[in-house]
C-alpha cells in the first residue's frame, strides 16, 4: 500500500511540477505588464549594490527630463530613475524603501508631481510597481494597503496576465527582452522621450476643465512621505519642481508644497525659475506642455548635473572596474539615442524612444549601421 | 462564490481534507452540511432564510403526511375484520384527503414564494401593459425582489421528496439535519442536477473514505468542466452578447452565426457546470444523475429533451407530466374521441391514443418555458418546444406514410444525420427566444435570419464581435474536440470515456491531462482582465 501510495504521489507531483514551473516562468519570460515603467523598476533591481550617487524619485517629468548617462559623462555621478508614468504619492515611501534596500545614494530627488494630483493610487502604476519588485514585506505591506481585491493575483500575476498569449509577435519580443535584456543593467538608466517638438505657445495651450479640477495638492500622501523620511532619518532628500510650458498653472500647488517641505526642513529647488538659466527653448524644447523633448532633456541634465555637483556637492563614488565600463557603455548608448531622436524629430516622425520600446529593434538595427558606416 | 473562482478551489479542498480527515465517519455528512450552508451564506445571507423555509416545512409536512399515513395503516389493520370494503374506501378516502391538503398547501406556499419572487413583475409588468392599452390609468406597483440562489433547483427536489411521501414511495427523512443536506448539498444547489430523494439521500449519508480512483477521476470531470465552461463557453458569450445587444446592427448571417455559438455555449456553459458539480461530487464518494447525453446528436426533438437537462425532464415527467396525462379529465377525452364516429378510424384511434399525452406534452413545456425566466420569450420558448413535440406526435403516421412513400430508410446514415441537423435547427428556433432580449426582438431576427442572409457583411461583423481571430480558432478546436468527444461517447455508450482513458498508457493519460491544464490555464477567460460571466442556468 506504501508502494501504491508512495507511486500515486509521484504521479500527482509530476503533473503539479511542470503546471507550476510553465507558470513561473510564463508569467517571467512571455506573460507579464510590459512598458518603459515596467522596466525602469525591474532593471533597477540590476544595478550594482551602493553605486548609484542619486536616485530620481517622482513621474513622467523626471524620466523625460533627465538623462542619467549624459550627467555621468558630463559630471561623473552615477544616477537612475526609479519612477512611474503618472506615480501616485502614496506610493512614495514604499518606493523609497525598495531604493534604500539596495542602494544608499548622496541624494534621493523626489520630483513633486506626484503629489500634484490627489488622486488614489490606480491599479496600473501599482502593478507595475508590485508586479516588478523582490518578494519583501515592503511589497505585501504595499499590496495590503492599496488593493481592495485579488491582493493575491498581485504574487502571482500570471493570472493578471495570461491573456498576453494573443499579443502573438509581442509574446516573443517579450521572451527575447526577458532572456536577453532584462537581467542586465539599464543603459538608458529609465530614460524616455518622444521624437517631437511641441511648438504652441502657453497661452494657446486649453486645459480641460475635468484635468484643472484634480490639481491639488495630495496632502495626506506628502505628509506621509515627509514622516516616512523623518522617521528613517533621510537626511538627504531633495524636493524639487522640474519645468513645464505652463508654470503659473500650477505655480499655487508647488508653493504650498514648498511651504510644506520646508516645514519638514528638505530643501526645495523649484527649476520653474531656472528655466532661463538652462537655457530652454519654449517652442523648441517640450515634447508637450507637461514633458521636455531631447533637447529640453539635455538642458536640463546639464544645468541640474552642474548643480547637483556644485551647490549640493555630490561627489562620484569610485566604481568598480566592470560598473565604469559599464557606464561608458551607457555614454555610448545614450549618444545613438540622442542621434536616434534627433533623427525622428527632423523626419517629423513621432516615437517613443526609451531602452524598451516598440521600435527597439529597429534601433539596435540603426545601431549597428552607424556603426558599420 | 463562483464555481469557477479560485476561492471556490480552496474551498473545495478545504472540504475534501475536512470531509476524508473527520474522525466519526458515522457524522462524516455533517462536514457536508456546514459546507453546503457555509457556501450558501457565502452567496448571501440573505437568502438563508428562503432556504431554511423550505427546508422546515417540507421536511414538517412529510413527517406529518408520514404519520398520518403510518397511522391509517395501524387502523386498518386494527379494523382489518371488522370493515368492509366501502367503509376500507371511504377510511382511505379520508387519509388521502387529509394528506393531499398538507401536500398541496406545502407546495402552494414554496412554489408561491417561488412563483412570486420569480414572475411577481412580470405578471404586474404584463397586467400593466394590458391595463394601460385598454386605457385605464390603474398600475401595480412592481417590486425590487431578490431572487434566492437556486431556488428553482431546491424547490423543485424538495417538492419531488414532499410528493415522493405523500405517495409512499419512502418514509419521510426524521433528521431534519440530514434533510437539510438533501436540500442544499452545495455542488448541485446552484443549477442542479435536481435528484431524487431515493437516489441521493442515501449516498450523502453514508460513510465514504477516500478513494484514490474516484479521485483522478472527478478531477478529470472538474478539469473537462472548467475547460468548457472558462474556454469555450465564457470565451463565445463575449460575441454572443454584442450581437444580440445590438442585433439591430448585423445582418441575417451574423445573428445566425450568434445563435450557432449559442447553441455551442449554452451547452459548453451548463454541462461545463454540472461537470464540475459532478466532479466535485465523485470524489466526495457520491454520484450526482446525469444532465446530459449528447443532446445535439438527438434525432428528435423529444429525443433531444431526453438528452438535455434530462433531471428537470424526469422531474417534470414525474410529477406533471404522468399526473396530467394519466389524469381523468385527460384520459376522459381518449374514451370521447373513442366513443365518436371519427374514433373508429385509423386516425381517430391514433388520436385518441396521443391526444392526451402530447396536450399533456404541451403544458409540461409551457411550465419548463415558464421555468426559464419571467418573460413572454420563454412563454413562446416553451410553446415552440411543446407545439413541435405535440404536431409530431399527432402527425406521427403521416410523416412514416411519407418517409415509405419516398422509400427512406429510417436506419440509413444519411437519414439520420438529417433527422439530427433538422432537429438542431428546430432547436436553434427555441434558442431565439432564448437569446434575444424580448418576444418581440426574437421575431425580428428570426425574420432576419430568414431574409437578410449576407456572406459578406458577415465576415466584415465578425471583426465588430469583441473576439480576435485566435479567439474563434479557439472556439472552433474547442467545438471540435467536444464534438469529439460527443461521438465518441454515442459510440461507445456503454463505457465512460474516462474508463476508455484509463485503459491507455500512463503517458497518453499525462499528457492529455497536462495539456488540458496548460490550454485551462492559458485561454481560460479568468482573472481581474475578464468579465467572468455566471452560469446560465444559475439565472433560473
Amino acid at each position: 500500500v506504501k508502494k501504491i501510495n508512495f507511486i500515486r504521489f509521484l504521479k500527482i507531483f509530476a503533473l503539479a511540477l511542470p503546471v507550476l514551473l510553465f507558470v513561473l516562468l510564463s508569467q517571467r519570460y512571455l506573460f507579464y505588464f510590459s512598458n518603459s515603467n515596467e522596466e525602469r523598476i525591474l532593471r533597477f533591481y540590476q544595478e550594482e549594490r551602493d553605486s548609484l550617487d542619486v536616485v530620481f524619485l517622482g513621474a513622467s517629468d523626471v524620466f523625460a527630463g533627465f538623462a542619467p548617462a549624459l550627467a555621468y559623462e558630463e559630471y561623473g555621478f552615477t544616477s537612475y530613475m526609479y519612477t512611474i508614468d503618472s506615480n501616485r504619492g502614496g506610493l512614495l515611501p514604499y518606493q523609497a524603501e525598495e531604493v534604500l534596500k539596495r542602494q544608499s545614494p548622496q541624494y534621493i530627488i523626489v520630483e513633486i508631481n506626484a503629489f500634484l494630483y490627489d488622486r488614489p493610487v490606480e491599479k496600473e502604476q501599482l502593478s507595475v510597481f508590485v508586479e516588478n519588485i523582490p518578494l519583501s514585506l515592503n511589497k505585501i505591506e504595499a499590496v495590503w494597503r492599496f488593493k481592495e481585491n485579488d491582493r493575491l493575483l498581485s504574487f502571482f500575476p500570471f493570472v493578471i496576465h495570461h491573456g498576453n498569449w494573443s499579443d502573438g509577435e509581442e509574446l516573443l519580443e517579450h521572451l527575447n527582452w526577458r532572456l536577453f535584456a532584462a537581467n542586465t543593467p539599464s543603459l538608458l538608466k529609465g530614460t524616455l522621450t518622444r521624437t517631437k517638438v511641441d511648438n504652441q505657445l502657453p497661452e494657446d495651450i486649453e486645459v480641460p476643465a475635468e484635468e484643472r479640477a484634480i490639481m491639488t495638492v495630495a496632502d495626506d500622501d506628502l505628509d506621509e512621505f515627509l514622516r516616512y523620511c523623518q522617521k528613517k532619518n533621510l537626511d538627504n532628500v531633495v524636493f524639487v519642481r522640474f519645468p513645464h510650458k505652463m508654470s503659473d498653472m500650477q505655480a499655487e500647488c508647488v508653493e504650498l508644497i514648498k511651504d510644506r517641505v520646508q516645514e519638514y526642513g528638505y530643501p526645495f529647488l523649484n527649476l520653474e525659475n531656472h528655466k532661463e538659466d538652462m537655457g530652454l527653448d519654449i517652442l523648441q524644447d517640450y515634447y508637450n506642455p507637461e514633458h521636455l523633448n531631447i533637447y529640453g532633456q539635455k538642458k536640463l541634465t546639464t544645468y541640474l548635473g552642474k548643480l547637483l555637483l556644485e551647490d549640493y556637492q555630490v561627489r562620484p563614488v569610485v566604481q568598480s572596474e566592470n560598473n565604469r565600463l559599464h557606464w561608458e557603455d551607457c555614454v555610448h548608448y545614450y549618444h545613438s539615442y540622442y542621434e536616434y531622436a534627433h533623427e525622428h524629430i527632423s523626419k517629423n516622425s513621432d516615437i517613443v524612444c526609451c531602452e524598451y520600446f516598440p521600435e527597439f529593434f529597429q534601433f539596435l538595427d540603426w545601431i549597428s549601421e552607424q556603426e558599420t558606416a | 462564490v463562483s464555481y469557477t473562482s479560485f476561492h471556490f478551489l480552496i474551498f473545495i479542498c478545504l472540504i475534501f481534507c475536512v470531509y476524508f480527515l473527520f474522525p466519526s465517519k458515522k457524522y462524516q455528512w455533517t462536514v457536508l452540511l456546514a459546507a453546503s450552508y457555509v457556501f450558501y451564506l457565502l452567496a448571501g445571507y440573505r437568502y438563508a432564510f428562503f432556504v431554511l423555509f423550505t427546508t422546515i416545512s417540507t421536511y414538517a409536512s412529510a413527517i406529518v403526511i408520514d404519520r398520518i399515513a403510518a397511522k391509517a395503516k395501524e387502523e386498518l389493520k386494527i379494523h382489518k375484520q371488522e370493515w368492509d370494503r366501502d367503509q376500507k374506501r371511504a377510511f382511505k378516502n379520508q387519509i388521502g384527503k387529509k394528506k393531499r391538503v398538507i401536500m398541496v398547501c406545502t407546495l402552494v406556499v414554496n412554489f408561491g414564494i417561488l412563483g412570486f419572487l420569480k414572475y411577481f413583475n412580470f405578471f404586474a409588468g404584463s397586467l400593466n401593459d394590458l391595463l394601460a392599452g385598454s386605457g385605464i390609468s390603474f398600475s401595480i406597483p412592481t417590486l425590487r425582489l431578490i431572487l434566492p440562489l437556486g431556488i428553482s433547483f431546491y424547490t423543485f427536489q424538495s417538492m419531488g421528496y414532499l410528493v415522493d411521501v405523500y405517495r409512499e414511495k419512502f418514509p419521510a427523512e426524521r433528521n431534519l439535519a440530514k434533510f437539510s443536506l438533501f436540500v442544499c448539498y452545495f455542488p448541485q444547489i446552484i443549477q442542479g442536477p435536481i435528484s431524487f430523494y431515493n437516489q441521493l439521500a442515501h449516498q450523502l449519508y453514508e460513510e465514504h473514505r477516500f478513494c484514490f480512483t474516484r479521485f483522478k477521476h472527478g478531477c478529470e470531470l472538474i478539469l473537462w468542466g472548467f475547460l468548457k465552461k472558462v474556454v469555450i463557453a465564457d470565451r463565445a458569450i463575449i460575441a454572443i452578447n454584442v450581437a444580440v445587444n445590438s442585433y439591430q446592427r448585423f445582418g441575417g448571417t451574423t445573428l445566425f452565426f450568434a445563435l450557432f455559438l449559442y447553441a455551442l455555449q449554452l451547452y459548453a456553459d451548463f454541462s461545463g457546470g454540472i461537470d464540475i458539480s459532478r466532479g466535485v461530487s465523485q470524489i466526495l464518494g457520491i454520484e450526482l444523475a446525469q444532465n446530459f447525453r449528447r443532446p445535439y446528436f438527438a434525432t428528435t426533438i423529444d429525443d433531444y429533451w431526453r438528452r438535455w437537462h434530462i433531471t428537470l425532464g424526469a422531474w417534470m415527467k414525474e410529477y406533471v407530466f404522468y399526473p396530467i396525462a394519466l389524469s381523468k379529465r385527460f384520459t376522459g377525452v381518449s374514451k370521447k374521441i373513442r366513443a365518436t364516429k371519427f374514433g373508429a378510424t385509423k386516425a381517430g384511434v391514433h388520436l385518441a391514443k396521443v391526444l392526451p399525452t402530447s396536450f399533456a406534452s404541451l403544458i409540461v413545456f409551457l411550465l419548463v418555458g415558464i421555468w426559464h425566466g419571467a418573460s413572454w420569450k420563454y412563454v413562446a420558448f416553451g410553446l415552440w418546444n411543446g407545439g413541435v413535440i405535440m404536431l409530431s406526435t399527432i402527425l406521427e403516421p403521416q410523416f412514416q406514410a411519407l418517409t415509405s412513400a419516398l422509400r427512406i430508410r429510417a436506419e440509413a446514415l444519411w437519414f439520420r444525420i438529417f433527422q439530427i441537423f433538422r432537429t438542431f435547427l428546430i432547436v436553434l428556433v427555441g434558442y431565439v427566444f432564448d437569446i434575444a432580449p424580448s418576444f418581440r426582438s426574437a421575431m425580428y431576427m428570426i425574420g432576419k435570419m430568414i431574409s437578410g442572409q449576407n456572406f459578406t457583411l458577415f465576415f466584415s461583423d465578425l471583426n465588430s464581435l469583441s473576439l480576435i481571430k485566435y479567439d474563434y480558432l479557439i472556439i472552433l478546436f474547442g467545438m471540435l474536440t467536444m464534438f469529439v468527444v460527443s461521438f465518441l461517447q454515442e459510440r461507445n455508450s456503454a463505457t465512460t470515456l474516462r474508463q476508455i482513458l484509463d485503459q491507455k498508457h500512463f503517458l497518453v493519460r499525462y499528457t492529455l491531462i497536462l495539456v488540458g491544464i496548460l490550454v485551462l490555464l492559458v485561454f481560460g477567460i479568468y482573472g481581474p482582465e475578464f468579465e467572468p460571466s455566471a452560469f446560465v442556468y444559475m439565472q433560473f
